[in-house]
């Protein structure tokens, strides 16, 4: 009975391996998608942004993790009406402004795709890891004071593949960028932002 | 293959899409912008009395504009009196020896320039510290920089009444209305206006009570 036992395991993993040899028939996603971003935790801007992308590649290492690179781009902007701005030391600037964010993260890419049976739907969850280059610009009338820096990024993110043929999908994501660029003159320590993508997938 | 079949068209789109959206820069308005420097330090209500002169200096594209006699300067010069009155302080002749001396200066440049701390005391029609019957240098905060078709009024309010026994003076507020200037001038002389105005606004230590 024992030995019987084993046999069906033995039996049942192959099938479970034969299953998944089909079901990866791709070693390589290359994801490009559209990038929406809410900017929080600052009191530079808050307006939402729909210019923004992300490319990225990622290399399956075994059937539940992939590993690779990603970039994104995003652009925020925000006008504000006049009011005066003051600050300790007796100096008090009254002007309308706008105020710009570009942000341009690259992240080395973590995923981890759970098993399920359905092989359509392929969720994940995943965490960059990187450097942010950031802008931070201000214009009012026609001057402008401008600012931008290197960061460290932690882009935890959550997300599923809808595969629509064997090499092609869907790509849907929503994560959360935080990451360590300044901005002295607003005294901002930070710059975070929450974002959804969708995109497509090539597979490969 | 099949990779090289997808990356063509993805990079085609990147590329489209990755052009960085610029800032709609419509939305600013035309006004000025105004920024002051109080000294925190300083006892408005010590002061009682002040002079500023009837005329402006003047920095323009001709080297031989200095000052400024007409409409342009007795309006502002008039909206700092209003501004000063209403502060509780009283003019006064420069023989009188009032408490504090008010420099005025407007600069129209239709180039890129930068002033820099002093170097309004070594142009000609600027009232330079030995006017008040000190010398230089007092108190600076800031350099300006102008760019191209800019109109600035600049005003001073200079302590005379603790300069030291050295007759050393020091500025107590500085205000800097700045910004692009358009065709009309009634409409830009307004502007400065109220940039002075609101000058004294954001500026509710400059006060004799």
């Amino acid at each position: 009975m024992k030995r019987l036992k084993i046999y069906f395991f033995l039996a049942f993993t192959l099938l479970a391996m034969e299953g998944f040899s089909q079901q990866m028939s791709y070693r390589d996603i290359v994801g490009l998608s559209w990038e929406m971003s809410f900017p929080t935790g600052n009191n530079f801007l808050s307006k939402s942004s729909p210019a923004g992308g992300r490319l990225e590649f990622r290399r399956m290492v075994n059937p539940n993790f992939s590993a690779g690179l990603a970039f994104s781009w995003n652009s925020f902007s925000e006008y504000f009406s006049s009011r005066t701005y003051k600050n300790d030391q007796g100096v008090a600037v009254t002007t309308d402004m706008v105020r710009e964010i570009y942000t341009a993260p690259i992240t080395a890419i973590f995923h981890y795709y759970p098993t399920l049976s359905n092989r359509m739907i392929k969720p994940y969850v995943g965490l960059g890891i990187g450097g942010q280059y950031a802008e931070q610009n201000v214009y009012f009338n026609i001057y402008q004071i401008n600012s931008n820096d290197w960061g460290f990024v932690v882009r935890p993110e959550i997300g599923t593949l809808v595969r629509f043929t064997p090499s092609f999908a869907a790509l849907l994501t929503f994560s959360y960028n935080y990451a360590t660029n300044k901005n002295k003159a607003f005294d901002q320590s930070s710059l975070q932002q929450f974002g959804i993508n969708l995109g497509v997938a090539g597979l490969f | 293959m099949k990779l090289k079949r997808f990356l063509v068209p993805a990079l085609v789109l990147l590329v489209a899409v990755s052009c960085r959206k610029s800032p709609n820069l419509d939305q600013l308005s035309a006004n000025p912008v105004v920024a002051t420097n109080v000294d925190v330090k300083a006892d408005f209500t010590s002061y009682r009395t002040y002079f500023i002169s009837d005329t402006v200096a003047y920095v323009g594209d001709n080297p031989s504009d200095t000052i400024l006699t007409d409409n342009t300067a007795q309006q502002l010069v008039a909206t700092v009196k209003q501004n000063m009155t209403a502060r509780g302080y009283q003019f006064v002749d420069r023989s009188a020896n009032p408490d504090l001396g008010i420099n005025m200066g407007v600069a129209k440049i239709t180039s890129a320039t930068t002033i820099y701390p002093g170097w309004w005391w070594d142009y000609p029609g600027w009232w330079d510290p030995w006017y008040w019957g000190w010398y230089y240098p007092y108190y600076y905060p800031w350099s300006v920089t102008y760019i191209v078709t800019t109109g600035t009024v600049l005003i001073d309010l200079i302590d005379l009444k603790n300069a030291s026994e050295d007759h050393k003076v020091e500025v107590v507020w500085t205000a800097v209305v700045g910004g692009a200037l358009g065709n009309d001038y009634n409409t830009n002389l307004q502007r400065g206006i109220d940039g002075i105005n609101q000058a004294f606004t954001q500026s509710p230590q400059v006060s004799a009570q």
